[in-house]
């Protein structure tokens, strides 16, 4: 499904992964750990096409990943929430940039969001906005999920929640990079992949 | 088809939410164009005849420095919450997104600045017939601004102290601008025809708003990256 081949990645002079190749099949969870600093992050938006590594490939589906953006769900440390926008209304300009469909109070229920669905986002705590950025992976067709340290500010019983979504996504055949801080249950992980922080 | 359209009304319909919600930001570049043509009679003086010679001139710049106003806030929102990555990932292409932009810009910034350039005809004793004529070229003008200030907007989207370079990048691109604007003016003022200066304003801000999101989805990219 996904496959990366010798992926050198270099960001103000220092080389933050080289000759990195790994691939992932279809129903795969992929684990990615590593210091601060590593690589994690540029390593997940190099997979998301938007930083274009200085050698290598990446392949979707056997098609470059610059031509697969609708294939992939990208949740990054940048939520894509407009803090003067309510969760309604931010959930609802995702669901049309992307161009899907769902129903907005099911969705904002989910999540336990509904009772404040119509406030700005901006008075909404760091978890809430997160959770209000998580909603896509409700709704999201796409195959491959690339998760930016997605428990971040998530309590324990969303962190249950985003555990059992990513099990029913990896079900259906998805797949999905996590990066994260937090220790993932073996049972969900099918692989590992740890950066090491070069100097 | 239908989607696209779509795709644009919910945008535009999202930046004027924003700009509902952002009261103060909206109003700024609006409040400095009535600021300035409030200033510039009192400082040059009661004379009418001199006042009306320079009304389209301070028209026209008044609008390009009321619009440097808003310029660097075009994309810079979007790009620090997140939401251009999600665009670039998006099955619609970008350029579509930045020309939706440009449009939304225009209504929400640049045609109150065109409305508001009626107050030229009081303050600075212009008369309304070279108004009228005036308002055209600053409703092309103004497209123009707003298509090539998205690209550098775009170009400067990461940078902080974006706004002097936006300046020193954006004003020298608007020269063919304000020569064919001076010229219709000109020609009006003389009772001369000025359909072909008018006609070639138009097509220098169709040009723009052709190439420019082409150009701004690029910039973004490679800020992006």
């Amino acid at each position: 499904m996904l496959s990366a081949k010798g992926l050198v990645c270099i960001r103000n002079e220092r080389i933050l992964f080289d000759g990195l190749t790994f691939e992932l099949e279809s129903g795969q969870l992929m684990y990615l750990t590593g210091a601060n600093g590593a690589g994690k992050s540029s390593l997940m938006r190099c997979l998301a096409g938007l930083h274009q590594p200085q050698e290598g490939q990446i392949r979707l589906f056997g098609q470059d990943i610059k031509d697969s953006g609708d294939k992939i769900l990208f949740i990054g440390h940048k939520t894509a929430i407009n803090e003067w926008l309510s969760a309604r209304l931010n959930l609802r300009y995702w669901l049309s940039l992307s161009q899907l469909a769902g129903d907005e109070e099911t969705l904002l229920n989910k999540v336990g969001l509904l009772p404040l669905a119509d406030i700005p986002t901006r008075y909404l705590s760091a978890g809430q906005k997160r959770r209000v950025a998580l909603l896509r992976m409700w709704v999201s067709q796409a195959k491959l999920w690339l998760l930016d340290e997605p428990f971040t500010s998530i309590d324990v019983s969303g962190i249950a929640v985003l555990q059992q979504l990513f099990k029913r996504h990896t079900d259906s055949g998805g797949s999905i990079i996590v990066t994260s801080h937090q220790i993932l249950p073996d049972d969900l992980v099918d692989r590992r992949l740890e950066l090491e922080y070069r100097f | 088809m239908a989607n696209l359209v779509n795709y644009y009304i919910q945008f535009i319909k999202r930046d004027l939410q924003l700009a509902v919600r952002q009261k103060h930001e909206f109003v700024l570049p609006l409040l400095f164009f009535v600021l300035i043509l409030i200033l510039f009679p009192v400082t040059v003086g009661p004379e009418s005849g001199l006042l009306a010679r320079l009304a389209p001139a301070v028209g026209w710049i008044n609008l390009i420095l009321s619009l440097l106003i808003a310029l660097p806030r075009m994309f810079s929102e979007d790009y620090e919450n997140g939401w251009l990555e999600q665009v670039f990932l998006a099955a619609v292409s970008p350029s579509f997104f930045i020309l939706t932009r440009i449009l939304s810009f225009w209504l929400l910034y640049c045609l109150p600045l065109v409305i508001c350039s009626v107050l030229l005809v009081p303050f600075m004793s212009l008369p309304f017939d070279i108004w009228w004529v005036l308002a055209q070229t600053l409703f092309l003008g103004s497209l123009l601004v707003a298509a090539l200030g998205s690209v550098a907007s775009a170009l400067l989207v990461a940078s902080r102290k974006g706004s002097g370079v936006l300046a020193l990048l954006l004003l020298p691109m608007l020269i063919p601008a304000l020569i064919f604007g001076s010229a219709v003016i000109e020609a009006a003022q003389q009772s001369l025809p000025y359909l072909s200066p008018m006609l070639l304003l138009a097509a220098l801000a169709v040009f723009c708003l052709t190439i420019a999101p082409v150009a701004a989805a690029q910039a973004i990219k490679i800020n992006l990256g």
